[in-house]
């Protein structure tokens, strides 16, 4: 993935929150994925249909942390995801 | 329950269907297993067609209706009758023909998939018959009171406001209802076959094109089944058939009403994990270019720790029922009696439940389940 990267949720993959807890639901393989806020937040900016650098933009502001810490932690998860399936690179 | 099963009795229609399948396909002298037996009496009509042997499986209490009933039909003797999920028990031999009516309302909902890929595989003679063989799912689009009231029900007049947030949970339901030919907006669209026989997926995505017959205020889709019980003898419950079974449709709501006129083109999706009970649908209108996604999952009513033990990460502990359960029957050891097992944990742990009405009764209906 890069930070110049959109992506796209597939239809057949859904998160869920209740409280502070985010999982993601894969219905083609019937596995679940876990996110930590963060994680969530994220998860929520890319169902808005933001590329990764926007989603890092906005983070920014939200968030007390380093440019350079969170673009790594925004590729490693949407990495992850990616090679599970749960996003596509649009 | 056995309000249920009286409607599965009395339904003339269902009954004719399978009993001209089963004139079709169960040969005289043919062993039968009648899974998800419920009252019998498919089992029942397959005796009197002349099958010669009888596996009746459920696992309910019905069991013992469907002992009875054919007890008094004389055929306890051609007759037996199995406790249990069909998947986790054996039959003592293979058999001609499997037969299973649950295909719930929209054909795949109820477990007859599931039921039917174990069943072929440890059940069924080579070449052996499976009562229904295909099932043909319909999607159609529809527009009624009824729908409203499912989907809106918890903001209507008269609900306190604290409870309009179950909306969100109503359109992500699969709801029953009973249609009318009048609620349907247009032709169903055909959304595929699932051949019972064939090794079918975990996993189904089917897409349907609806062109809108008529100006109607669109609630949702409405999915019905086609069953193809024996060649050529086929059961439905469809709104729009002549001589439809006693079954409601399953209705899947969309989060907005839309206004569709005649010629209108809807794009449904339905995918679904069967055997998870997980349906999910997609309705878009490429007209305007609405879209609506809803999942049972998201209708799910869930605590913060039931969704976090979805995340494989996540390490369970038994909780307090869980351990409470682990208690009784570590004193079910095959010498202590039901009185001696109901002292023991009333004794050693007598703070399991806040009463010994409780523990006893928990002890009762622990022993009752899980043990023999």
């Amino acid at each position: 993935m890069k930070l110049t990267d959109g992506v796209t949720i597939p239809p057949q993959v859904m998160a869920r929150t209740v409280g502070d807890e985010t999982v993601i639901l894969d219905l083609a393989s019937g596995t679940y994925f876990g996110l930590d806020p963060i994680g969530a937040r994220i998860w929520g900016l890319m169902g808005e249909g933001r590329a990764l650098a926007e989603i890092c933009a906005t983070m920014l502001e939200e968030y007390e942390v380093e440019r350079e810490q969170l673009e790594a932690d925004v590729l490693r998860l949407t990495t992850e995801l990616a090679e599970r399936g749960l996003i596509v690179p649009a | 329950m056995l309000d249920e099963h009286l409607g599965y009795v009395r339904d003339a229609v269902r009954l004719d269907r399978y009993r001209a399948a089963i004139a079709k396909a169960v040969a005289k002298g043919a062993s039968v297993a009648d899974l998800g037996s419920g009252s019998g009496v498919l089992g029942l009509l397959c005796l009197q067609a002349g099958a010669g042997r009888l596996f009746a499986v459920d696992d309910s209490d019905m069991l013992e209706v469907a002992r009875e009933a054919l007890a008094r039909s004389g055929y306890a003797d051609g007759s037996s009758f199995i406790r249990g999920k069909s998947s986790q028990i054996e039959l003592p031999e293979p058999v001609d023909v499997v037969i299973c009516d649950h295909v719930g309302y929209f054909g795949f909902d109820y477990g007859v998939i599931e039921f039917f890929a174990d069943a072929r595989k440890r059940f069924l003679k080579p070449g052996g018959t499976l009562i229904p063989s295909r099932i043909r799912l319909n999607v159609a689009a529809v527009g009624a009171q009824r729908c409203d009231e499912l989907v809106n029900g918890w903001c209507a007049e008269g609900i306190p406001d604290q409870f309009h947030w179950l909306r969100t949970h109503a359109v992500n339901t699969k709801h029953a209802v009973n249609l009318e030919r009048g609620d349907v907006l247009a032709a169903p669209a055909a959304l595929g076959d699932i051949d019972l026989y064939a090794d079918n997926p975990e996993f189904f995505s089917w897409t349907g094109e609806i062109c809108i017959e008529r100006d109607g205020l669109m609630h949702g889709l409405a999915g019905w089944f086609e069953c193809e019980l024996a060649e050529g003898v086929w059961m439905t419950n469809s709104p729009l058939a002549e001589e439809p079974i006693r079954r409601p449709q399953a209705f899947l709501p969309i989060d907005e009403a839309v206004k569709v006129q005649a010629g209108d083109t809807v794009r449904a999706t339905v995918m679904a994990r069967p055997a998870d009970h997980l349906i999910a649908w997609v309705v878009e209108f490429p007209a305007s270019g609405q879209r609506f996604a809803h999942s049972t999952w998201q209708g799910q009513i869930l605590t913060p720790e039931q969704l976090m033990q979805r995340n494989p990460a996540h390490v369970p502990q038994l909780g307090r029922k869980g351990q409470a359960t682990a208690t009784v029957l570590s004193y079910c050891d095959g010498t202590r009696t039901v009185a001696e097992i109901e002292h023991a944990v009333l004794h050693d742990h007598p703070g399991l439940f806040p009463s010994p009405a409780e523990i006893s009764g928990f002890v009762a209906r622990i022993l009752g389940r899980d043990a023999e």
